[in-house]
């Protein structure tokens, strides 16, 4: 009596301890880096088939920049980032787009626990026929993050918009670009 | 951790702990973090000063705060660095902007979070002269009109704007000015695919030879290369056939497409059922279908039918427009400049609206032909002078000479 009423109270501890777990379950949490609690993350130079215009890249460093600020993420130097990315011959490899094997390749060899690339293959602003001073703006762009913890996420966008030039002056594409590279990190800075 | 937690109180108290986004202040930067690396290599570069011996303050550690007031002081230096370097500068204002923006550091390149409302506007200054059948109608006008439009950013997807419009009659001394006002106030915006815009906004569906005015009501778009529109609303019609402009609802759909990749051919059509909600006698369809073909670089053309079912004051349900381009303006462009040639016949029914600026007979269709050219003087600043000559359905006469000279800022 007294060995079954043991067994009792230990099975239905274990039971309130599963039950207590399955309606609590514990948080998702940032992986630990070799550094500290922060995911390591390397920012790939962006592969602009589109333009050359500097305000792309510039665009997409402010937005992760912001996105991916310490402590709560830890971006890794170009010093690290660049020899790899030599090593692997990565303009080359990223010219038709994100490619998965890279970009895990690219996070084995520099040590981080993430990897984000871009890819803009449009960015143009024109002028409508029989509509003048509207704009069409259109940006078509990729990105990709490979990542230590989880599956990789794929993003792909095809934006247009239309507006009168006063509404958007000549900025309507780069202002179409910035809210869409928003779009971007924020999924991929999904934990 | 006392200190810290003190540290912590004070700037949430004084607002430097900034939004959620932003971090902690007072965290400390630790030795390995990119941007100890470069503020170190702008010390041994001599953007920053650094300590005796070219060094960066080794493994010391430093808060955010610390770091941005080094940023702050590169930034001041940016001048002396080269490309590599002002590129880590930029960086690194990126980083710290929420620091730096607390130290009353402007970082002119980035976008505070606090500018999601964006100004822009349009002054145009025009000349218009009409020369009718009977001397008694000829007029002319001679005004200002300023718009300025508020585009405030509401997330990634939606925008809302609002356009305030003011007319200062310059010909006759102000007699005809109009009182400042809000003239169009919409939502826009997707949701997954789908490109919604409610509100009152402008509408010009295919190529305006039905309508190109103001629209109080829903519009709704999708499709990739056939697209398509469906709205329903309040038009501001002309008043003809016993429409009442005030109190004229108008459903319909538009179509347009694409033809191939190099997008030479293009199709339109639309379809406008337009009720007078107090004479149901007075309602009518409308529709129009047309196409554009790119020649080259240089030439374009459309062309279009149009048509009514119903036949107000017996003046025919059939009608067309067609233009012909050369070249075209591009106003971030300057010296650029476009040509066009069109032809229009519009029935009664069919022109709730129109496009032409003619068209200030406020019904009976019209039927003529405009001649015009746009010219970009500046960047930002358009020229425009038309020749038309046409009349209404009814056989009214009239001519236009039209000039005009627009600023976009």
């Amino acid at each position: 009596m007294h060995v079954a009423k043991k067994w009792f109270q230990w099975c239905a501890l274990l039971v309130v301890v599963l039950g207590f777990v399955a309606v609590n379950p514990a948080e998702a949490a940032l992986p630990k880096s070799m550094w500290g609690t922060a995911p390591k993350v390397a920012v790939l130079p962006v592969v602009n088939v589109a333009n050359d215009d500097p305000a792309v890249t510039q665009i997409v460093l402010e937005k992760t920049v912001e996105a991916f600020r310490y402590p709560e993420f830890e971006m890794i130097s170009d010093d690290v980032l660049l020899p790899v990315l030599t090593k692997l011959n990565y303009y080359e490899a990223a010219k038709n787009g994100p490619d998965k094997q890279l970009l895990e390749e690219i996070r084995k060899q520099s040590g981080v626990d993430m990897v984000v690339m871009f890819f803009v293959e449009e960015i143009t602003q024109n002028t409508i026929l029989g509509e003048e001073a509207v704009e069409e703006s259109r940006v078509k762009a990729r990105a990709m993050g490979v990542y230590s913890w989880k599956q990789p996420v794929s993003l792909s966008a095809d934006r247009e918009e239309r507006a009168d030039y006063a509404v958007v002056g000549d900025k309507g594409a780069i202002n179409l670009f910035k809210r869409t590279i928003n779009k971007f990190v924020g999924e991929l800075k999904k934990i | 951790m006392k200190k810290t937690a003190i540290a912590l109180a004070m700037a949430t108290v004084l607002g430097v702990a900034g939004t959620a986004m932003a971090a902690n202040p007072f965290t400390d930067v630790p030795a390995n973090h990119w941007s100890y690396a470069s503020v170190s290599k702008l010390a041994q570069a001599g953007i920053i000063e650094g300590y005796g011996d070219g060094t960066f303050r080794g493994n010391n550690s430093i808060t955010r705060y610390e770091m941005a007031q080094m940023v702050a002081k590169a930034m001041a230096r940016s001048d002396k660095a080269d490309a590599a370097q002002k590129a880590m500068i930029e960086k690194l204002a990126a980083e710290y902007s929420a620091e730096l923006n607390n130290l009353g550091v402007r970082v002119s390149a980035l976008e505070k979070k606090t500018d999601n409302v964006k100004i822009t506007g349009q002054a145009r200054m025009r000349y218009q002269d009409f020369d009718a059948d009977s001397s008694d109608n000829n007029s002319s006008n001679a005004q200002l009109r300023t718009r300025l439009w508020l585009t405030s950013t509401v997330n990634d997807d939606w925008k809302f704007v609002n356009m305030i419009e003011d007319i200062q009659d310059l010909k006759d001394n102000g007699t005809a000015d109009t009182d400042v006002f809000m003239a169009r106030a919409y939502a826009d915006g997707k949701v997954g695919d789908v490109a919604i815009k409610a509100g009152r906004f402008d509408y010009k569906p295919v190529w305006g030879a039905a309508f190109d005015d103001d629209m109080d009501g829903l519009l709704v778009g999708f499709g990739k290369d056939l697209k398509v529109n469906v709205f329903a609303g309040r038009m501001a019609v002309n008043t003809k056939g016993g429409y009442d402009a005030d109190k004229t609802d108008a459903y319909g759909a538009e179509l347009a497409y694409n033809f191939g990749n190099s997008k030479k051919w293009a199709a339109k059509a639309g379809y406008y059922y337009v009720e007078k909600t107090a004479d149901a006698s007075a309602n009518n369809d409308v529709y129009e279908a047309g196409v554009s073909y790119k020649f080259d670089k240089n030439w374009a053309a459309l062309a279009q039918y149009i048509g009514s079912s119903e036949d107000f004051d017996d003046t025919g349900k059939d009608g067309y427009y067609g233009k012909v381009f050369y070249k075209g303006m591009n106003l971030a462009k300057k010296g650029s400049w476009g040509a066009y040639a069109s032809a229009y016949d519009i029935p009664t029914g069919a022109g709730l609206n129109t496009t032409f600026d003619l068209d200030t007979f406020g019904d009976s269709g019209i039927k003529g032909y405009e001649v015009g050219f746009d010219y970009a003087m500046l960047k930002n600043v358009q020229l425009h002078v038309a020749y038309a000559d046409g009349e209404n359905q009814l056989g009214v006469d009239k001519s236009m000479a039209y000039t005009y000279v627009a600023m976009y800022f």
